[in-house]
């Protein structure tokens, strides 16, 4: 992780206080990834996930006094981050996206083995290889070897970012693996 | 990390928490576990080699997902937007009449000027109270721009040649009416960052108690309070001489900042104002150089040498260790997203080094690595 635990509590208490240099200090720690995790959840409109992260860090900052001291400070940004996207998602553009994100994952159908063979074929590198087969996985394991793998989240985390509990979180992780494993063979 | 993992297949080793824990962020006590557990289950290393090679994988799939990329301007405009969003919040709960026009703000701050002419005029009458800001002040003419921030929260002000001053709560600055036709000048108490606008034509001057900060164009913050024991300049990109007033009084100028110090990005000074004596060091927290080689440090079994070369050249630090000791020592880890001093944490928890930060270099003391390969 980027910092340790306990340094990182004392720089949300000092911002807490109304430290505008902690507080800057934990916009520029975190909104890499910020940016990172909310163009992987809506890549076509990064004003978009702009406005989101500025709604968190602006919300966190009126209600600085009001907060408790979160255990991981990435996890509950992150978290805040998607709750900000999902419900402005709901609110603005019911039309585009009238699906519930959970569901997309039912429409997803495993691909056949033609499918992988031609992913396989028409990589260049190896790199490329791995993002088409990983583009293969239906969205929920995406995102959770994403927050596992990148942003090296515990499974308890991810399960609470992802709205599930920490062993479905893990069995995301372990399917998406699996099939990769079988992909690659 | 007290599981049994004898059972363990590749996919269950790849996915475990501790495992890739030690994978993504190794420490020590994790490298020291897995080789333990290496040596204690020898028949086990295919299977500990398949799952590192299937996390390998994902990654590497994963590698455009990491290297999403926010540029810098994009995050200090983000950040600029949400202070501003901060601060019209905290204008609107105080009910401040004021309100701070975001567009146009010069008008503003020619109000504040007159408004400060009655105190200027005051303090002329008692030489003996004037604070060394008033002694600057009134030094030049008396078409004085002044801003002073009583709020709690940080001002923008946008000087007429569009370099941008961050006053803090209880500061206030202030420069000529005639500022950028002949000089740039500005007079501080208490902290603020400059962002200067480049014109080598016409240096930019900060005059904060006794010190003069020179720059040509860059980013800083100058902290000097009138009751403060010290006065600190901080370089957050490009770079500025920092002098003692007397020295540019009392001579040339070109001589003058021979005496001075010089200061480059993510280096700060720390005058003592009772002893006169500055004192050169690192800030906190070194970032990037907008003109960072590197925006990524992930390595694979990459030479330590290499890695300290690359962390030099993305903070613009010196970085000092013997070359004999650290040659066969490597290291693989995803330093990406770590600030400065977690990736030397890191890189000296995997060397079982150390390191302390002597003026403005970083020293590494380790013992070297045994040349494993082959």
């Amino acid at each position: 992780m980027h910092t340790g635990p306990v340094e990182e509590q004392q720089l949300w208490q000092t911002f807490q206080s109304g430290n505008e240099d902690a507080y800057t200090t934990l916009y520029r720690l975190h909104v890499k990834a910020m940016y990172r995790y909310g163009m992987s959840m809506v890549p076509v409109s990064e004003a978009f996930v702009f406005d989101c992260i500025h709604d968190v860090f602006t919300e966190i900052w009126v209600k600085r006094e009001r907060l408790s001291t979160p255990e991981n400070v990435r996890h509950y940004l992150l978290k805040s981050l998607k709750t900000r996207i999902i419900h402005l998602l709901n609110r603005q553009e019911k039309a585009r996206y009238s699906l519930p994100l959970e569901e997309f994952d039912e429409l997803w159908s495993e691909p056949s083995i033609d499918e992988v063979y031609v992913q396989k074929e028409e990589a260049e590198n190896r790199q490329e290889m791995m993002r088409k087969l990983i583009a293969l996985l239906p969205h929920r394991q995406q995102e959770a070897i994403r927050l596992r793998f990148t942003e090296n989240m515990d499974y308890q985390q991810i399960g609470e970012i992802m709205d599930v509990n920490r062993q479905s979180a893990q069995n995301l992780v372990q399917r998406a693996v699996l099939k990769l494993r079988e992909w690659l063979r | 990390m007290n599981k049994d993992y004898s059972n363990y297949g590749s996919i269950e080793l790849a996915t475990d928490h501790d495992f890739l824990q030690h994978f993504l962020s190794p420490n020590t006590a994790t490298e020291k576990f897995w080789k333990n557990w290496l040596i204690n289950y020898p028949e086990k290393l295919a299977v500990w080699e398949d799952a590192h090679r299937l996390v390998e994988a994902v990654q590497l799939g994963l590698t455009d997902y990491t290297r999403t990329y926010l540029t810098r301007e994009a995050e200090e405009a983000l950040l600029q937007r949400i202070w501003e969003t901060n601060n019209l919040v905290a204008q609107e709960r105080t009910k401040e009449l004021s309100y701070w026009n975001r567009s146009r703000m010069m008008a503003a701050a020619t109000a504040l000027a007159v408004a400060s002419l009655g105190a200027f005029w005051f303090m002329k009458e008692h030489p003996s109270q004037k604070s060394l800001y008033e002694t600057h002040t009134s030094s030049i003419s008396n078409s004085l721009i002044e801003e002073i921030n009583t709020s709690q929260s940080i001002k923008h002000i946008y000087l007429p040649d569009s370099s941008q001053i961050l006053l803090s709560p209880s500061s206030k600055i202030s420069f000529s009416r005639t500022y950028g036709s002949h000089d740039r000048n500005i007079y501080l108490t208490g902290k603020a960052t400059f962002d200067v606008r480049k014109n080598p034509q016409k240096p930019f001057r900060v005059f904060a108690n006794e010190l003069i900060t020179k720059v040509l164009g860059t980013r800083f913050e100058v902290s000097a309070y009138e009751k403060g024991k010290d006065v600190i300049v901080k370089v957050q990109s490009g770079q500025v001489s920092v002098y003692q007033e007397k020295e540019y009084t009392n001579s040339m100028e070109s001589k003058s900042e021979k005496a001075g110090v010089l200061l480059l990005t993510n280096q700060q000074v720390i005058f003592k104002r009772q002893s006169e004596q500055f004192n050169k060091l690192l800030v906190d927290q070194p970032t990037l150089l907008t003109n960072s080689p590197a925006e990524q440090f992930v390595y694979d079994e990459r030479p330590v040498i290499q890695v300290l070369k690359d962390i030099e050249a993305a903070y613009g630090v010196d970085i000092v260790y013997s070359d004999e000791l650290l040659q066969n020592c490597d290291l693989t880890a995803n330093l990406t997203d770590e600030p400065f001093r977690g990736k030397l944490d890191i890189i000296c928890r995997s060397l079982g080094a150390s390191y302390e930060i002597v003026e403005a270099q970083i020293i590494i003391t380790a013992q070297g690595c045994k040349n494993t390969k082959n």
